[in-house]
């Protein structure tokens, strides 16, 4: 007899960690994604001032902290690997590098910040930076979060907590990975 | 489950995928990108995301979470590729 057809009550099952994080990670997603969409909308109006700003980027720090995030993924992959065969050790371990790679990626980050503040650029320099600081800022914020995240479930490394904590890191990582094209990239 | 080998095969995926970003969008140049040269980063966006979806984060393909995000994130890139070529 086949098992039967999950009904709405088991929208959540299946999904790795708490489904609270699930309901905050579908929320970021969306906040986010709407972002991107204002970011294109305005370009869209205006495409030679967007492009003249956007020439302004450090489009290798960018990319540098795609890999840096993608590189902390992986080792929040395999922390929560580690704990669901009861190795907690080996996945503070993980979960430690992961952390210690989005403080790279805020070193990155807020060189660039300070690179763009002197060459006169600021929150006020036009649409572009406008919305450049503030999905960057907000993204950077939530890897802030994701750090602290991060070290709560470190200390109390259950399968699930592990695996919520991962999650969230993932959501950051999976926003960098949208962010990284359409801010930096496309022109 | 501890599957440390496809999960070092994804990241060098999507290592791979980064690099190959880094050449169609002409990283180190300020020449406009053509209309396909952003539809490939795109798309190679959307590929990065399902990477992680699935083997990151290990959502079940068939569930309707991976769906989701998915299609929205593809609708997203589709809207964003509109926005792009029609100014």
């Amino acid at each position: 007899m086949s098992p039967p057809e999950p009904s709405g009550a088991d929208a959540f099952s299946g999904l790795p960690g708490n489904p609270m994080m699930w309901v905050l990670i579908a929320s970021e997603l969306l906040v986010f994604g709407a972002a991107l969409l204002a970011f294109s909308g305005a370009r869209a109006f205006d495409p030679a001032g967007f492009a003249l700003a956007q020439a302004q980027l450090d489009r290798f720090t960018g990319l540098l902290n795609v890999m840096v995030l993608v590189t902390s993924g992986l080792f929040a992959a395999l922390g929560v690997a580690a704990v669901r065969v009861h190795k907690p050790g080996v996945a503070r371990l993980h979960l430690a590098l992961a952390s210690l790679l989005g403080l790279v990626f805020l070193g990155f980050k807020i060189a660039e910040y300070r690179a763009e503040f002197a060459a006169g650029i600021s929150f006020e320099s036009g649409t572009f930076f406008t919305l450049y600081f503030l999905i960057t800022g907000f993204h950077a914020l939530h890897v802030v979060l994701g750090i602290i995240i991060l070290a709560i479930v470190g200390v109390f490394a259950t399968p699930e907590n592990v695996e919520t904590g991962a999650a969230f890191w993932h959501m950051v990582d999976l926003v960098w990975l949208l962010v990284f094209p359409v801010v930096y990239l496309i022109r | 489950m501890t599957r440390p080998a496809p999960l070092l095969l994804v990241w060098l995926a999507l290592m791979a995928l980064t690099m190959a970003a880094m050449a169609i969008g002409h990283v180190g140049a300020a020449t406009r990108l053509a209309g396909w040269e952003v539809a490939l980063l795109l798309a190679l966006a959307l590929v990065k995301a399902r990477l992680v979806l699935a083997h990151y984060l290990e959502l079940p393909r068939i569930s309707v979470w991976s769906s989701a995000i998915l299609w929205l994130t593809g609708i997203l890139l589709v809207v964003i590729f509109g926005l792009v070529v029609v100014r």
